[in-house]
C-alpha cells in the first residue's frame, strides 16, 4: 500500500515537473537555434533604443565641397573678419581706447573714459577718437 | 511756395517707394506637381519623383505574389523602420515614405503597423488606459499585430563641382526585409542627377 501511494506521488510530481517545465520552456521549432533565448534577451532589453529612430530619418549629412558655395563662405569670413579688425570695431585689439583689457593711452584709464561721453565724442566709433 | 512744392513731391516720392517696397514680394499657389527649380538643392519634385517610383514599384514587386501565396493569402503586415540620410543635405524622407504607406492601405493588399514614437505613444495611451478607462473599453497589452517586414531605407549623395559648375546625384534607396528570416524581399531606388550652374 506505501509502495503504491509512493509511486503515484512520483508520478504526479514527475507529470507537474514537466508540465511546468514545458510551459517555461517552450519545444523548439523546426530548426530553431537552441540558443535563442540568449538573443532574446539581450534584444529585449535593447529594444527600446533600438527601435527609437523607426518612422524617422536619421540625418547623418556630410558636408560637399562646392566651389562656389566655399568662395562665399571664404568671403563672409574675410568681411567678418575686416570688421572685427576694423577701426570700426570698438574692439579691436589695436584700439587702446577700447581696449577690453583696460590699457588706455588716452583721457580715461577704462573703457569708459570720460573721452568717451566727453568732448570729441562725435563720431566715436569712428576714427578721429581712436588713439 | 517754392519750398511747399518740394516738401509735397517728397512726401509723394517716399509714399511711393513705400508702397512699392511694400508690394516687392509676391506669392503665387502653385500646383504641387509643378517641377520648379531655384537653387539646385532637394525639393518638393525630387519627393515627389521618389515617390511615385517606390509605391509604383513596391506594389508591384514579386514579394507581394510570393507571400500571399505563402501564408495562404494572408496579408503582409509591414512597419516603417528609419531612414538613413547619408547625403550632403537636410531630407526628410516622411515626405515619400508617407506616399508608400499610404499606397498601402489605399491599394488594401497590405496591412501597416506603426512603430517608432508613435508606437510608444499608443503603448502609453494603452498604459493610462488600465489605470483610467472603464473595463470594458480598456485596451488590452500583448495583442498588437507583428510585423512580417521592416521597410528601412537610405539617402545618399554624390556631388561633383568646379567653380560654378556642379552635378549633384542622389541615390534614395527602400528595402523591404523579412523580419522572421532577415531576407530582403524587395529594394527599390530612385536616381536622380542635377546639372547646376550658379
Amino acid at each position: 500500500m506505501k509502495r503504491n501511494l509512493i509511486i503515484v506521488a512520483s508520478c504526479i510530481a514527475g507529470l507537474v515537473y514537466s508540465t511546468v517545465g514545458y510551459a517555461q520552456n517552450p519545444g523548439l521549432a523546426e530548426d530553431q537555434n537552441p540558443r535563442y533565448q540568449e538573443s532574446r534577451v539581450k534584444y529585449i532589453e535593447l529594444a527600446d533604443s533600438l527601435n527609437r529612430n523607426q518612422g524617422s530619418t536619421v540625418q547623418n549629412t556630410y558636408k560637399a565641397y562646392d566651389w562656389y558655395t566655399a568662395r562665399e563662405e571664404r568671403r563672409a569670413l574675410r568681411r567678418q573678419r575686416n570688421y572685427e579688425n576694423s577701426w570700426y570695431n570698438p574692439y579691436y585689439y589695436g584700439n587702446s581706447y577700447y581696449s577690453p583689457i583696460g590699457l588706455s593711452l588716452g583721457f580715461g584709464y577704462s573703457n569708459y573714459g570720460y573721452g568717451n561721453y566727453g568732448y570729441g565724442n562725435w563720431g566715436h566709433h569712428g576714427r578721429w577718437n581712436r588713439w | 511756395m517754392q519750398f511747399k512744392k518740394i516738401i509735397a513731391i517728397a512726401a509723394i516720392a517716399v509714399s511711393g517707394m513705400m508702397i512699392i517696397s511694400s508690394c516687392s514680394r509676391q506669392v503665387t499657389r502653385v500646383n504641387t506637381d509643378e517641377s520648379i527649380d531655384i537653387s539646385g538643392n532637394w525639393n518638393n519634385t525630387d519627393s515627389r519623383l521618389v515617390a511615385q517610383e517606390m509605391t509604383q514599384t513596391i506594389l508591384a514587386g514579386k514579394w507581394l505574389p510570393n507571400h500571399l501565396e505563402g501564408k495562404q493569402g494572408k496579408k503582409p503586415v509591414v512597419v516603417v523602420g528609419a531612414v538613413n540620410n547619408k547625403s550632403h543635405e537636410h531630407i526628410d524622407a516622411e515626405t515619400f515614405v508617407k506616399d508608400v504607406e499610404q499606397s498601402f492601405i489605399q491599394s488594401d493588399r497590405v496591412r501597416l503597423v506603426q512603430g517608432g514614437k508613435k508606437r510608444e505613444e499608443l503603448r502609453a495611451e494603452k498604459a493610462d488606459q488600465q489605470d483610467n478607462s472603464s473595463v470594458s473599453t480598456m485596451k488590452k497589452f500583448g495583442l498588437e499585430n507583428g510585423a512580417d517586414y521592416i521597410l528601412q531605407g537610405s539617402i545618399n549623395s554624390i556631388v561633383d563641382s568646379h567653380k560654378r559648375k556642379k552635378v549633384v546625384y542622389y541615390q534614395v534607396n527602400l528595402e523591404l526585409t523579412n523580419i522572421q528570416t532577415n531576407e530582403v524581399v524587395w529594394i527599390g531606388d530612385k536616381k536622380i542627377a542635377k546639372y547646376v550652374k550658379n
